[in-house]
């Protein structure tokens, strides 16, 4: 095996292929991550970004090749692994508040024949406040509007703590407001050692925000620094020419 | 007080009370996480699936609870297994093989001439015939259903209320489905003497629904839900006695009916009151203020 010693091996995939039935999602992906990173993973739709996302948070089983978290091979969902996925399958009408769904990650720290101490609930708390979600801690969360919902969710991703975390369309549908606190979050994140990985179709914002971009279609077409990977040949590979934007994207870079 | 105390002069009502109070609760619990994830009709198919082993009890002869339970588990997997592929759901899984199930137990039960009593005690239960031994029984698997439900309540809450989480944090979602399923169906045909198949989806799911009604907080679902259920055992059996009515049939009406009074008039979430209140903020719709506009 070509695992490096020690953490040099952070989170990599090894020739990771996807097919559903006789289609193919993903083809021969190898791609390492390494601590303090921030990366978008952008594409078209259908692309393939949630795929390879579940294939790193271990939900989904690639068909060929490897994802390796600190040099082993994963089969399931890692603790260390934190992913918010792109459509959840929340029930909206089920009874519980916003602090009970920020709560549900204490659960692998809490024995199972004890109630939720004094200090998790303060954790909870102090994570709603960073999200600016404190007052409406006990509210049902069915009556939160859908950016009140994804802030909740980020809550509950923070408090997870893991060293990776996987995002998959974090800023679809939200306000400008909560975009930069999402994404200033994210770079806290990344500063206190984590990576951060999150699909996009915000290429403007992935170029400011991102260290790096990985352009998927199927494969992936390029990966690298953003004034690297943003170029007209490489959105007209991954995007097949049909993108009005791509002229004034490419014309920033050149600019 | 009479009227309370009466029916508990015979040993046998003792045992009722008991057995239909104890249904009553555990019924609730169990019913607050069939409520929750929607598994209704699942209910329905466990309590029809186990006819084929209501029926070799009968011939075979052994424990009628024992028979029944394996039935039930083994009905209770192969759903979980058929509907696991990709093409078909759910639902589809269990219409499949709760009839196909039924199917077998009508054509083992077809080759024996004395049947029609012992089917109609399966079909709506025979409450007056429950041992102490039934009884103790009842109370075994009715403490064990509860308590793996109590200590496994965060991981059954976190899949019911988002199950692409609860899969992505690492739970078992499988195991805790069909570890589900299985105290499901221990929990129906524990309570299959006291109110019968047809009736025990009821229990299951009238207490619970009522709870939810009142409450949005999930350990008071729980409770509330225990509580209606206990209750409605206890108050169904007494109008049983008094009206001379069948049993399983007037705690089932017992707990329709505060489902009703509730659905109605509860304070928050009641169609009536929820309609009294709007009459009184808005008395006057001409005076909209989108109208002007
Ligand atoms: N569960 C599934 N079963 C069958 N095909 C699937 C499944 N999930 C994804 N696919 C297929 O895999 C391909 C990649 O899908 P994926 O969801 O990864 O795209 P994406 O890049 O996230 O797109 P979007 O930008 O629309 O979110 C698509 O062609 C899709 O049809
Ligand atoms: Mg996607």
């Amino acid at each position: 095996m070509n695992t490096t010693p020690n953490g040099s091996s952070w989170l990599e995939t090894d020739s990771l292929s996807v097919h559903f039935g006789d289609r193919s999602a993903l083809e021969s992906v190898s791609l390492t991550f390494a601590p303090s990173e921030i990366v978008a993973l952008a594409g078209p739709n259908g692309a393939g970004k949630s795929t390879l996302l579940r294939c790193l948070a271990g939900v989904l089983q690639p068909s060929h090749g490897v994802v390796r978290l600190h040099g082993d091979v994963i089969h399931r969902p890692s603790p260390d692994v934190v992913y918010v996925p792109q459509r959840t399958a929340v029930d909206w009408t089920f009874p519980s508040s916003v602090i009970d769904v920020v709560l549900m990650v204490r659960m692998r720290r809490r024995s199972r024949f004890r109630p939720y101490s004094k200090e998790d609930r303060s954790l909870a708390m102090e994570h709603l406040a960073i999200v600016g979600m404190d007052h409406l801690a006990n509210v049902q969360i069915s009556q939160l509007s859908g950016g009140q919902q994804q802030r909740v969710f980020l809550a509950r991703a923070l408090l997870a703590d893991g060293s990776i975390y996987l995002l998959d369309e974090p800023f679809t549908g939200i306000d400008a407001p909560t975009q930069e606190l999402i994404s200033g979050l994210l770079g806290q994140l990344c500063q206190s050692g984590k990576t951060v990985i999150s699909a996009t179709h915000d290429l403007e914002q992935a170029a400011a925000t991102s260290d790096r971009i990985i352009l998927v279609n199927r494969t992936v077409v390029a990966a690298g620094p953003p004034d690297e990977v943003l170029t007209a040949a490489n959105l007209g590979a991954a995007y097949g020419g049909h993108f009005s934007a791509l002229a004034r994207l490419a014309g920033k870079d050149a600019a | 007080m009479e009227w309370l105390t009466d029916p508990w002069a015979y040993p046998f009502m003792q045992n009722a009370f008991l057995a239909a109070t104890l249904v009553g609760l555990i019924c609730g619990i169990t019913g607050t996480f069939v409520t929750l994830k929607g598994l209704a009709f699942m209910g329905d198919a466990l309590s029809h699936a186990i006819f084929p082993g209501v029926v070799l009890a009968y011939i075979v002869g052994g424990s009628f609870l024992i028979w029944a339970m394996v039935a039930a588990v083994i009905v209770a997997v192969l759903i979980g297994v058929v509907s696991s592929h990709a093409r078909l759901n759910n639902d589809t899984a269990i219409g499949v093989l709760f009839v196909g199930a039924f199917a077998v137990g009508i054509a083992i039960i077809s080759t024996q001439q004395t049947y029609a009593r012992d089917l109609t005690s399966l079909l709506i239960g025979s409450i007056l015939g429950v041992s102490r031994r039934d009884l103790y029984l009842t109370a075994l698997v009715g403490a064990f259903v509860v308590t793996v439900i109590l200590l496994t309540r965060r991981e059954l809450s976190a899949i019911a209320f988002d199950a692409v989480f609860a899969e992505a944090f690492g739970i078992r979602v499988r195991f805790y489905e069909l570890l589900f399923l299985v105290l499901l169906s221990l929990t129906i045909v524990m309570s299959l003497q006291t109110v019968g198949n047809i009736l025990v989806l009821a229990l299951l799911v009238t207490p619970s629904a009522t709870a939810r009604l009142l409450t949005v907080r999930l350990p008071a679902m729980i409770g509330l839900s225990a509580a209606i259920g206990a209750f409605s055992g206890l108050a169904g059996l007494y109008l049983s006695y008094h009206l001379a009515i069948s049993s399983g049939a007037s705690i089932v009406l017992v707990a329709t009916g505060i489902f009703a009074l509730v659905f109605l008039f509860s304070p928050r979430t009641g169609i009536i009151t929820t309609a009294i209140r709007q009459q009184r903020h808005y008395p006057h719709p001409e005076h909209d203020t989108f109208a002007s506009s």
